[in-house]
C-alpha cells in the first residue's frame, strides 16, 4: 500500500470519527424564525406604489436636469446686470462715507467740545479712513482739477467701466459740488 | 446517468435525441443551490425553505464546533441566515453557493467572537443523544470514549486549524474554496487542515488519549 493511499485511508477515518460525533441539528425554534423571517422579506414591501416608484423617479430625473440646463445655459442681459452693479454701488459708496461721518461726529462729541484739536484729531483720523474707503479710478494727477477728472471719468464710461465712472463721478460730485 | 443513456446506441440510433435530453435534465428534481437562491431572489419562498433545509444542520454544527458554545452558535446562526436572506437582492451566481453561506458564517462568527469575547465552552453531548439500537454495551462504551477523544482533540486545535477542518468535513470545500471563506491561500489552508487531521488522528489511535 502506497503511503498516500495509507495517509486517505487515515484521513478517511478521521472523517468517518468526526461524522460519527457530529449529528446535531439546528434546533426546530430556530427554523421557524428564520422561515418567518425569510417570508417576511419576500413580501413585496411598496404593493402598489412600486409600479410607480421608478416612473416617477425618471420623471424628477428629466424634470431636474432640464431645470440644471437651463440656469446653466441661460445667458444674463449685459445691460441689466451693469444697472444691477450699479445699483449695488450706489448703496455702498453712501453708506461708507455716511459712516465715516458719523464716526467724525462721535469723536467731536467724545471731546466734549468742538476745540479745533478735538476737530483736527476727528478729521485727521477720519480722513485716511475716507480715503481708504473712496474707490480710486482715476489717479491723483487725473484729480488734481476739475476738468481733467471729469475727462477721467468720462474716459472710464467709455472704456466700458460703467461701475467704476459711476463710484469715480460719486466722489466727484461731493468734491466739486458745483461744478 | 441520462447522460450515459444518451450516448448508449442500439445500433447506430441514440437511446434520446439533443432536445429530449436537455427537456429530461432541465427537469432535474434537485435544483443547484445557486438557481434556488435565484428564486428566492426573485420571491419563491419555496425555494428559500429548501435551500435552508439542505445546509441548515450542517452550518449549525459547523458553528458549534466552531464556538463550542450552543447559546453562541445559535446567535450565529440566526445571524448567518438573517444575512443571506438580506443578501438576496444583490446575489449573483459567481462562486459556488456554499462557499458564499459559509464565509458569510465566518465572518459572522469572527465578528461575534470580537464583539462578545464569549466563545469557549463544550458542546456537551448528552450520551443517550449518541446511542444506536441494538448497541452493545461495550460498543457503545468503546464509542463513546472515541467520540469524546474526538471531540476533546477538536476543541484542542487552534481555532483556524478548527475552522479548515470543519469547512472541509461540514461544507466540503475544497482547498481553493476554504481559502476564499477564509481569506488565506491555498497552501495555507492546505497545511492547516493537515496538521488538524494529523491530531485528530493521532487522538483517535490513542486509546487513553485526552477524555
Amino acid at each position: 500500500m502506497s503511503n498516500e493511499r495509507k495517509e486517505r485511508d487515515q484521513n478517511a477515518r478521521v472523517s468517518a470519527g468526526y461524522r460519527d460525533l457530529a449529528k446535531e441539528r439546528a434546533p426546530a425554534r430556530l427554523d421557524d424564525m428564520i422561515l418567518r423571517k425569510a417570508r417576511d422579506a419576500a413580501r413585496p414591501r411598496y404593493g402598489r406604489l412600486r409600479l410607480w416608484v421608478r416612473p416617477l423617479a425618471w420623471a424628477a430625473t428629466v424634470a431636474i436636469s432640464l431645470a440644471i440646463v437651463l440656469q446653466v445655459t441661460q445667458v444674463p442681459d449685459p445691460g441689466r446686470l451693469d444697472a444691477d452693479v450699479a445699483t449695488d454701488a450706489d448703496a455702498f459708496v453712501p453708506a461708507s462715507v455716511e459712516a465715516l461721518r458719523e464716526a467724525e461726529d462721535m469723536a467731536r462729541m467724545r471731546s466734549g467740545s468742538v476745540d479745533e484739536t478735538a476737530l483736527s484729531v476727528a478729521s485727521d483720523a477720519a480722513a485716511p479712513l475716507e480715503k481708504m474707503a473712496e474707490p480710486r479710478y482715476c489717479d491723483d494727477d487725473a484729480r488734481a482739477t476739475a476738468d481733467s477728472w471729469a475727462e477721467c471719468i468720462e474716459q472710464l464710461e467709455a472704456d466700458g467701466k460703467a461701475v467704476e465712472a459711476r463710484a469715480e463721478r460719486l466722489v466727484f460730485e461731493r468734491t466739486h459740488p458745483d461744478y | 446517468m441520462l447522460a450515459d443513456l444518451a450516448v448508449t446506441e442500439l445500433g447506430r440510433t441514440p437511446l434520446f435525441s439533443r432536445a429530449e435530453l436537455a427537456y429530461a435534465l432541465s427537469m432535474n428534481p434537485r435544483p443547484a443551490d445557486s438557481a434556488l437562491m435565484l428564486r428566492y431572489r426573485d420571491g419563491d419562498v419555496a425555494a428559500f425553505e429548501e435551500l435552508y433545509g439542505r445546509h441548515k444542520d450542517s452550518v449549525y454544527r459547523y458553528l458549534l464546533r466552531l464556538s463550542q458554545d450552543p447559546a453562541t452558535a445559535e446567535d450565529v446562526f440566526q445571524e448567518v441566515w438573517s444575512n443571506i436572506i438580506k443578501a438576496r437582492d444583490n446575489y449573483r451566481r459567481t462562486a459556488k453557493f456554499t462557499t458564499f453561506l459559509y464565509r458569510v458564517a465566518h465572518n459572522c462568527f469572527i465578528d461575534h467572537v470580537r464583539r462578545n469575547k464569549r466563545h469557549a465552552g463544550n458542546v456537551g453531548l448528552e450520551p443517550d443523544q449518541l446511542a444506536d439500537a441494538g448497541e452493545s454495551p461495550e460498543a457503545l462504551t468503546e464509542r463513546t470514549l472515541a467520540r469524546r477523544r474526538m471531540e476533546a482533540a477538536l476543541a484542542d486545535l487552534p481555532e483556524e486549524q478548527r475552522d479548515t477542518f470543519l469547512l472541509h468535513e461540514e461544507a466540503g470545500l475544497n482547498l481553493e474554496q476554504i481559502a476564499a471563506v477564509t481569506g488565506t491561500n491555498r497552501e495555507a489552508s492546505k497545511s492547516r487542515l493537515r496538521y488538524a487531521v494529523a491530531k485528530l488522528r493521532a487522538a483517535i489511535d490513542e486509546p487513553g488519549g485526552k477524555q
